[in-house]
């Protein structure tokens, strides 16, 4: 007998969330962004790292101007000549690229870490716990500034800070959620039936906790975008070979004070979308799991 | 006849729910002179402390008073204005509430909280009102009275905490008193001081008091008269010995039969089967119909409160006889 | 209480020493502490003087001794930038970040707080559902986006106020304040309102809940139950319940604060601690990296211990509980 999907948990939860049409246009939204990132290379109009195509004469366009060659700069162009609208798609593949990829990682290993723990419990959950109120009693954006002064510049290392500063989120509320759930009894069926502790961490556990994880998850992108842009606005994240937003933004700034504020303006409002519409998306989320974890 | 100091007309409250109306309070009607002891008693969701709350007019939305007349010494409180009602709220009607580990303001002192109580409704110095406050306090039993204004409410142990809130309730000389499942949360030995004191301040000052519970045997020894509430409605009224020795509704005997002192020793205790409906699922027969051992065909129908004489009746269509031994 | 505080105190030493420990292995252990401490354009001579200084050529625990004497006198390197004791410079810094970040703290308190106490009141009026969608804006926008806005806005098209700098200031016990004169009002206005957006919102919100909740406490039907005038049952019975946990979040925020100005400091060109390490990051200067970092440690530990203090005042229940 199969259930229809409307009536799985899966289902049930897809329907509440689109009830809310804030929610349904944030994820459009990032659905939008992230396909053009991912096809940016395919659809922008100019390629912007292709020195040989820029034409310095171009230089600082407002928006809607034409270049030489009938090409129209939809946002205006930056200082060289650049595309804005081209830059900004190839920037916001590498602001997506970085936060995604870095809380994937950090999800993974937060989350392991948080479990693991609150199922042994013991020393190594005190020690654990320990060491993530440490971490999290700091600024994420000071420890990530020290970390990159320590490793460099670059997309790996800018990865990696992002990956040290956020595990310490993921380990905490799956920490947390497992406590919770520890003491079911689901959890002692798989033990009395002496299954690995492998396998009921993670096949048993872990489905359980996950809701709210993937709440954090959302949210959690949302911060690594905004604070990796942040650390390229100050110059310390990316280099200017891999311009994310917020190196672009940072650009653009010395040019706002004399009203060429496209420059900054446009990869300044991507950015703020992406976020905004990712954080919006959480708390849709947030909202339709959280009550189901009351059971 | 002198005025009724309470006169409860055809009250309806409800709360106004995303899955409908909620009818906590169903037409209930009660009067209430001076001096006397009312006991309204019920399961948890029968309505009791909604009625309480609706007489002091503190229904939180979604809930609102949907009707009916409250008339307090022959003025409906429900057609004051706001302001009139707050005045009468802790001088003329006082409440104490169930646990006073949740209703006295814990980062506040015991003192600070009386003065509050009298200041609000009397132009009087603040030493005056610590003068009533320790008055007060005294009256209830509490030593050393003076210095105990100083203290927090954690500072107290539960029944000399419940003690401070009535102390606070009778600062204003009130002349109705509502205590809603005050000795609840409070030792068996602690609750029957507590009831001792509470009746002979009333009858000492002439307050009415209406004493909301479960526990029908609280109430045997204090009330005067007793309503027992179900669902919403009122399913039987009657002076005290009216209801316990001659109860014709099935709910009131199940109440009644399930008291452990009823028990003999050995025996197993009585519980009226099934559970009180959820008050979103009731419908146009008789609430108790589900687990009532005597329901008939008639009991489809919701039946209307017959009266006996003034102050006696019940909702029943197949009520025990006056001659059942209980 | 006195035990309290004393024992708060050591524990706080504690945690200094074992913070220093971690960044002195981070510098010295980890990191090549000759390439930390000894600016590339050093001659020979100076080269091994510092050498001398710092001990470099003696073993790891020798080192850490050295540098705790050293940090104990408040020699933490010398800027390779400035030539000056790196300590120094941030010393001479700070007043200016502090200036900022208070006044934020302030623009919270005296904004934040009644608008959450509004909006948890009535939380179905329009006017508040649009304070929390601001309020949801502000909380996760990026604080420097916010101020190339702020900038945009006030500076370039309305130009209102000037877009950097510190403009004038006035001495007060021989520190300078921009608040007292109004040039420097008018300088210290943008960065302290972009410093304060992210705490406003998260005030905000959690007066929100915090008046949401405790509306439907037992205390306050039973305060409204005495009688009591409205008025006095928000400020006298709620306020105190829904600040204690706001006065904790506050102090803990401050210290976040100070390093978020940072990122003000380097749009808005405001001459404090923050813009002087994006500068120092952005020259290599290391000595002024380290001291910054070590600053920031003992403020948040000394914060920390603020904050414990002050609730313990406040909270009549843990405070007497101690006692017993």
């Amino acid at each position: 007998m199969s259930v229809p999907f409307r009536e799985r948990p899966l289902g049930k939860a897809l329907a509440e969330y689109v009830e809310s049409p804030s929610a349904i246009i944030a994820t459009i939204l990032v659905v939008i962004f992230f396909l053009a990132a991912a096809s940016a290379s395919i659809i922008a109009p100019q390629d912007p790292y292709d020195l040989a195509k820029l034409d310095l004469l171009d230089g600082t366009l407002p928006p809607l101007s034409k270049s030489f060659s009938g090409m129209t700069y939809i946002l205006g162009t930056d200082e060289q000549g650049r595309d804005m609208l081209s830059a900004i798609l190839y920037g916001m593949r590498i602001s997506l690229s970085v936060g995604i990829i870095s809380t994937i990682a950090a999800f993974i290993l937060g989350t392991s870490l948080g479990l693991i723990a609150a199922y042994k419990g013991g020393r190594f959950d005190t020690l654990l716990m320990r060491v993530v109120d440490l971490q999290l009693s700091f600024p994420a954006l000071l420890i990530a500034l020290v970390l990159l002064v320590v490793l460099g510049q670059g997309v790996d290392k800018i990865t990696l800070a992002l990956i040290i500063v956020h595990w310490a989120y993921f380990a905490r509320a799956a920490r947390g959620s497992a406590l919770a759930e520890r003491n079911r009894e689901y959890i002692e069926a798989a033990r009395a039936l002496r299954l690995s502790e492998a396998r009921i961490i993670f096949r048993h556990l872990m489905p359980n906790v996950m809701p709210s994880i993937i709440v954090i998850a959302t949210t959690m992108v949302a911060r690594a975008i905004s604070t990796e842009a942040t650390l390229s606005f100050l110059g310390i994240g990316l280099p200017i070979t891999e311009p994310s937003l917020g190196l672009l933004i940072s650009n653009g700034f010395r040019y706002l004070l004399s009203g060429k504020y496209w420059i900054s303006f446009y990869p300044g409002i991507a950015l703020v979308v992406v976020i905004v519409a990712l954080n919006m998306m959480g708390d849709r989320l947030r909202d339709v799991l959280n009550p189901r974890l009351k059971r | 006849m002198t005025t009724p100091t309470l006169e409860v007309r055809d009250l309806r409250t409800s709360f106004y729910t995303k899955a409908g109306e909620v009818k906590a309070v169903n037409e209930i009607s009660f009067t209430l002179a001076a001096g006397e002891v009312l006991g309204i008693v019920g399961e948890s969701g029968s309505g009791k402390s909604v009625t309480g709350f609706s007489i002091l007019g503190l229904v939180d939305s979604p809930g609102r008073i949907a009707g009916g007349q409250i008339l307090f010494k022959g003025e409906d409180i429900l057609a004051m204005s706001e302001e009139r009602r707050r005045q009468l709220r802790g001088s003329a009607i006082a409440a104490v509430f169930q646990d006073p580990l949740m209703t006295l303001n814990p980062v506040l002192r015991i003192g600070t909280q009386m003065v509050e109580a009298v200041c609000a409704h009397a132009k009087v110095a603040k030493s005056e009102a610590r003068r009533r406050a320790v008055e007060a306090l005294r009256k209830v039993g509490i030593p050393s009275p003076e210095e105990r204004l100083a203290a927090y409410p954690h500072q107290f142990s539960g029944g000399m905490r419940q003690r401070v809130c009535i102390a606070i309730a009778i600062l204003n000389q009130p002349a109705l008193i509502i205590a809603d499942e005050p000795t609840t949360a409070l030792d068996v030995t602690i609750q029957a001081q507590i009831l001792y004191e509470m009746r002979s301040l009333c009858a000492e000052s002439g307050t009415a008091l209406i004493w909301i519970t479960h526990d029908l045997s609280v109430v045997a020894g204090l009330a005067d008269k007793i309503c027992v509430m179900y669902a919403g409605r009122i399913v039987e009224r009657g002076s005290v010995d009216q209801i316990l020795d001659h109860p014709r509704h099935p709910y009131t005997r199940g109440l009644i039969r399930s008291l452990p002192a009823r028990s003999a020793r050995g025996d197993e205790l009585y519980q009226i089967p099934g559970m009180t409906p959820s008050p979103l699922a009731l419908g146009e027969d008789c609430a108790f119909r589900a687990r009532c051992p005597r329901a008939i065909a008639a009991c489809s129908k919701e039946p209307a409160e017959i009266e006996l004489n003034p102050g006696r009746g019940y909702r029943c269509h197949h009520p025990h006889s006056e001659e059942e031994p209980v | 209480m006195i035990i309290f505080i004393v024992r708060r105190f050591f524990q706080s030493i504690v945690l200094i020493l074992a913070m220093s420990l971690l960044v002195f292995l981070g510098v010295y252990a980890i990191g090549n502490p000759a390439d930390v401490l000894i600016s590339p354009e050093a001659s020979e001579a100076e080269r091994a003087d510092i050498i001398r200084h710092f001990g470099l050529d003696k073993p790891l625990y020798a080192q850490y001794g050295l540098f705790l004497a050293n940090a104990a006198k408040g020699d933490l390197g010398r800027s390779f930038k400035y030539n000056e004791p790196a300590l120094g410079l941030i010393i001479e810094r700070m007043p200016a970040t502090l200036e900022i970040a208070f006044t934020a703290l302030f623009l919270t308190i005296l904004i934040g707080i009644p608008l959450g106490l509004l909006c948890g009141l009535k939380p179905d009026a329009t006017w508040s559902k649009m304070i929390m969608g601001f309020s949801a804006f502000g909380f996760s926008v990026p604080s420097f986006w916010l101020g190339l806005m702020m900038v945009m806005v006030f500076s370039v098209f309305l130009g209102w106020l000037p877009a950097s700098g510190r403009g004038q200031t006035m001495n007060l016990f021989g520190i300078p304040f921009s608040f007292l004169t109004f040039d420097g009002l008018k300088h210290m206005l943008l960065p302290a309102i972009n410093l304060a957006c992210f705490k406003l919102s998260l005030v905000i919100r959690l007066t929100r809940a915090g008046a949401q909740e405790v509306v439907r406490s037992d205390y306050i039907k039973y305060a409204k139950a005495k009688g009591l005038r409205p008025a006095r049952v928000i400020f006298v019975h709620m306020l105190k319940n829904i600040l204690l946990p706001i006065v904790t979040v506050l102090g803990l925020e401050f210290g976040r604060t100070i390093a978020f100005a940072t990122v003000t400091e380097t749009v808005f060109a405001w001459p404090g601690m923050g813009k002087l390490l994006i500068d120092s990051i952005g020259v290599l200067d290391r000595p002024v990296i380290v001291a910054y970092l070590m600053m920031i440690v003992v403020m948040f530990i000394v914060i920390n211990l603020i904050v414990d203090l002050v609730y313990t005042a406040l909270d009549p229940r843990v405070r007497l509980e101690e006692r017993q």
